[in-house]
Formats: structure tokens, sequence, C-alpha cells
């Protein structure tokens, strides 16, 4: 029906206009409206893409602000070096502020970290650094650092750095934290701790040597228990002694105030002092205490006192882990494969140290699982201090232990210690 | 064996129970025995009854130990007197500096024990090898 009416309309149609110029009119204003369409949702398009694009970069400003302001209040900085193209390369307004320099468009030379460390700390910061360029993967240090105007600020790095396995280009990025007032929070921890110490030291040395006055051949008669009872005052302040010892030393090495007073030492005496004082923990468990020295040791230029920690802390360890009837052996020994170097090895029959808590035994204030259980008293900070101090020397430590059977510590120094420069915090 | 009766030690400390333990501990063994609590009192005792050795802590009342030691190394006795130092400093580097050019033998006070004081003692009073 549609199609027979379309097929009259048609003819008239044409019939109409035919040599008239309105129909290439009609066409034209056709033509034109959708054009003009066109034009129209092509500038709505437009303005609606300004005003996205106007949005995103309003929002981008207010994250970047808002970025730049965390980073001001956190005080840290972020940083970026991109070594396919330098000029990528971007430091944060902050980190700009944490070095005390002006921020730039460009990013500083990739070795302004040690270039800005403290001259003492500088060749440990430019070791982390390298080291942390040229190997992918999670790095971080800390230093401190000197202002270009001279004030002191110390400073923790963390990033990471990515390594394109197929081009070897590198991009290193991470972020710097400005950790001046942990630095100065611990440091007072560490004074605080430091003066407690002395201040414990005096009243527990008078009960101690009131002990042993009474305890002496000359003192008026005790009986056996008064005896026995003095006998643990004498060994509870000893302990307490030792553990304010301890906990002094472990200030000293955080304050950087562990120095060395080198004097020619006779080992043997030293061992054989320290053995004598450890002889009645020993006695009183019925642990064998059995002491090995090769003969003829030339004598060992050290501090007397850091030698004697180290040996007083592995002797005192070996027995308190050691049950019942066991044995402890100290053996005190040219290192055989290093004829400059003293070796000890103190071995026990004790309850050794579980597998998986090896890798953390010479952590601060570290114990282990079994340690705890079977006494539970101690610091955690006898062979921290240890370690310490033996690598201060520029020795070694090392130690092989089977749970429940026993554990063997090996410790090599220098017969000739050398005092050194305090390291940076790594 | 040393007649130890002969001899006289001044302990110089002001903690009532340390030295109470040293004197009675040196009196256990022969050696007659002088106290002063503080630094004035302990230099004049050394200067008026030049004792054999002294026993000197070095954190005093009114003197320290240190200024005290140093007075004493200006009279002409004292110059040579024998001197032991009770300290619970274990910073040897300092206290050597504070002692400059003199000689001197210490003990640890928390490090040592009544029978390390003895034998600081018996050391000094023995003659030179």
């Amino acid at each position: 029906m549609t199609s027979n009416a379309a097929d009259q309309v048609l003819p008239v149609f044409i019939q109409t206009f035919q040599g008239s110029v309105f129909p290439l009119f009609i066409a034209a204003v056709f033509v034109l409206i959708v054009v003009a369409i066109g034009v129209y949702v092509a500038a709505t398009s437009r303005t609606r893409a300004e005003a996205r694009v106007a949005q995103l970069v309003r929002a981008y400003d207010m994250v970047t602000k808002q970025l730049s302001e965390a980073q001001k209040i956190g005080h840290f900085g972020s940083f970026m070096w991109d070594f396919r193209d330098m000029e990528l390369s971007t430091w944060s307004d902050e980190m700009y502020h944490l070095f005390g320099l002006v921020p730039r468009k460009k990013a500083p030379d990739v070795n302004i970290f040690s270039q800005s460390a403290d001259p003492k700390e500088e060749p440990v910061v430019r070791e982390s650094w390298t080291h942390a360029r040229d190997n992918a993967g999670p790095f971080a240090f800390s230093f401190r650092a000197i202002l270009p105007s001279k004030q002191a600020r110390y400073v923790h790095i963390e990033g990471k750095t990515l390594i394109d396995v197929a081009t070897g280009e590198r991009r290193i990025e991470g972020v710097a934290h400005d950790i001046t007032k942990e630095m100065e929070i611990d440091r007072a921890k560490s004074e605080f701790v430091s003066l407690a110490s002395h201040q414990l030291k005096t009243p527990i040395t008078s009960i101690k040597w009131l002990s042993e006055v009474l305890l002496r051949k000359g003192s008026e008669p005790i009986s056996p228990t008064q005896e026995k009872y003095i006998n643990n005052i004498h060994d509870s302040s000893q302990s307490m002694i030792n553990m304010i010892n301890d906990l002094l030393n472990v200030s000293r090495i955080e304050l950087g105030t562990l120095s060395m007073n080198i004097t020619a030492l006779d080992v043997k005496e030293l061992v054989e002092n320290v053995r004598e004082e450890q002889k009645h923990s020993a006695d009183e468990k019925h642990i064998t205490l059995k002491m090995i020295y090769e003969e003829g040791l030339p004598p060992l230029s050290a501090d007397r006192n850091l030698f004697r920690m180290v040996i007083q802390n592995l002797l005192s360890n070996a027995i308190r882990y050691t049950p019942e009837n066991g044995s402890v052996e100290c053996e005190v020994s040219r290192a055989s494969t290093d004829k400059e170097f003293l070796f000890v090895r103190v071995s026990d029959t004790g309850i050794g140290i579980p597998k998986e808590e090896r890798k953390n035994i010479f952590q601060k204030m570290y114990r282990a699982q079994n340690a705890q259980t079977s006494v539970p008293d101690g610091t955690g900070l006898g062979l921290y201090v240890v370690k310490t101090v033996v690598e201060r020397a520029q020795g070694g430590i090392t130690f092989e232990s089977t749970e429940g059977t026993g554990t063997t510590f090996y410790v090599s120094v220098p017969f000739v210690w050398h005092d050194n420069v305090d390291k940076a915090h790594s | 064996m040393t007649d130890t009766k002969k001899h006289t030690v001044l302990v110089v400390e002001d903690e009532v129970a340390t030295a109470l333990a040293m004197g009675t501990a040196l009196e256990q063994e022969g050696y007659e025995v002088l106290r002063a609590a503080d630094g004035e009192e302990g230099l004049k005792v050394a200067l008026e009854k030049h004792p054999d050795v002294l026993l000197v802590d070095l954190k005093l009342p009114k003197m320290n130990g240190m200024d005290m030691i140093h007075t004493l190394r200006e009279d002409a006795w004292g110059k040579t007197a024998r001197v032991v130092i009770l300290t619970n400093i274990s910073d040897m580097g300092s206290l050597q500096a504070a002692m400059m050019n003199d000689t001197f033998y210490y003990l640890i006070k928390s490090d040592s024990s009544v029978a390390d004081v003895i034998r600081a003692v018996a050391t000094q009073l023995a003659p030179p090898a």
C-alpha cells in the first residue's frame, strides 16, 4: 500500500519541479544543516574535552600539592634517577629541602648522597650507594649529611633499583627520610642508660664486695646456710653487674664512644682470670670447664676490657645454656690459616640454637625461644656486643650449633688491634 | 713473705659500704687502714701520715680523686707515693688523658673483687723486680 502511494507521488513531484532550481536549494539547505550540526557537535565535544583536561590538570595539581605537603609534614622527599635519559630524573621539593639545596628542574648528580655525607661516613655511604646502584632490588641505608649551611642532618634512604634485563638500562627510585629527631631521641636514651648504669654500678659493687668479705677466711664464722645465702647474694650481684656492663656497652656502641685503649696482654692470664670468675657458676651445675692453650702465644695487643668482655660473654653464655653435668671447652691458639690472628673456640654441650633462629642471634636484645625457656632472665645483648667488638677489632665470629646437642663459637681477632673511626649507621 | 702489719693503706672512698668492704678485707690481711671520705680529707691524711699505699676513688666530694692525686704529686713525698685508682669508668682513654704523664695503677671496681684490691696493694708494696 505504501509502495503504491510513493509510486504515485514521485512522478507528480518530478513533473511539478522539472526545470526549477528549487530542489537544488533544498539540497543545499540540507547540506548546510548537516554541516552546522557537525560543527556544533565537534565544538561541544572539544569544549567538553577541554573542560575534562582542565579538571584533570586541577586534580593533578591538587594531588601534587597534597603529596608535596605530605612530604613536608612527614619530612621525606622522593627521588628518581633514570639512566636511559637523565633529563627525566626528578627530585621532589622536599628532597632538595632535606639536603639544603635550592629546587631545580634537573635532579642533582647521582652521587649527591656520598658527596653530602659527613666526611667520616663518606666511604661507607659511597659503598652503600654503589651497591644499591649496581644491583637490582630494594636498598636502605642511613647517614649523617652535612648541608651546605654546615648544619648536620641524619637521613635514611630507602628505595629500589630497576634494571632492564634485556637492555641493562636502569632506574633508581626511592625516598629520603629526615631521621634527625629519632637519632636525637635515641642518643638521649643511650645517654640516660649510660648515666643510670654508672649510678647503679656503685651500690651493686658494694653489695658484691661485702659478700666477698663475709665469705673470706678471716671473717667471723658463718653457718652453711648463711654461706649459701651469701653466695647467692654474690652471684646475683655479679650477674647484675654483667647486665649493667652489657647495657653500658650497648649505649657506648650507639653513642659511638666505644673507644679502645690498646695495651699488650697475656692472653692466657686474662682468659684464666675470666675462667676463675666463671668457675663458681660452672661448679654449681657440675659442668666440666676445660681450657686448652697453645704454648708460647705472643702477647695480644688489644683493649683489655673489650677482649675480656668477648671471652666473658662467650664463657658465661656457654655455662648458662648448658644443663647440669655438661661440659664447656675453651681453646685459645694461633689461627691455623693466618698466624697473625688469635683463634678462640668455645664449645658447649648446651641447648643449642634452633635452625630458624640462627640468623637473628647477633641482633640486639634477641633471645632464641629455647634460651628464654631454659634461662628466663637475660638481656640478649651479650652476643650483639661480642660481634660488635670483634668486628671493630677487624676480626670475625661464626658458630655452628645442633639444637639439643650444643653450640661452638669461633672467634678470630688480629694479634694487633687498631682503633678505627665510627661507622655510618647502616 | 711480706710483713704486712708494718704497712699502712689509706682508703679514700665516699661510698660507705665500699670503704667498709675494702677496709675490713685489708685489716684481715694485716694492714693498718686509714680512711677518708672526700678528696680534701684524703689529701690531708696522706700528707700527714704518709701511708704506704693510697686507694683513691675518682668520684669524690669536695675534691675529686684526680685533683687530689695532682695536688699530692706537687708534694716532695707525694711525688712518689704509691697510688691505686679505683673507678667505675671503664673508658681508660679519658682516664689516661686526665692523668697526663703520671704512671698509675687502676682497678675498675665493678670488674674487680676484694681479692683483686688486696692483690693490687701487695703489688704496689712488692720490691721492684
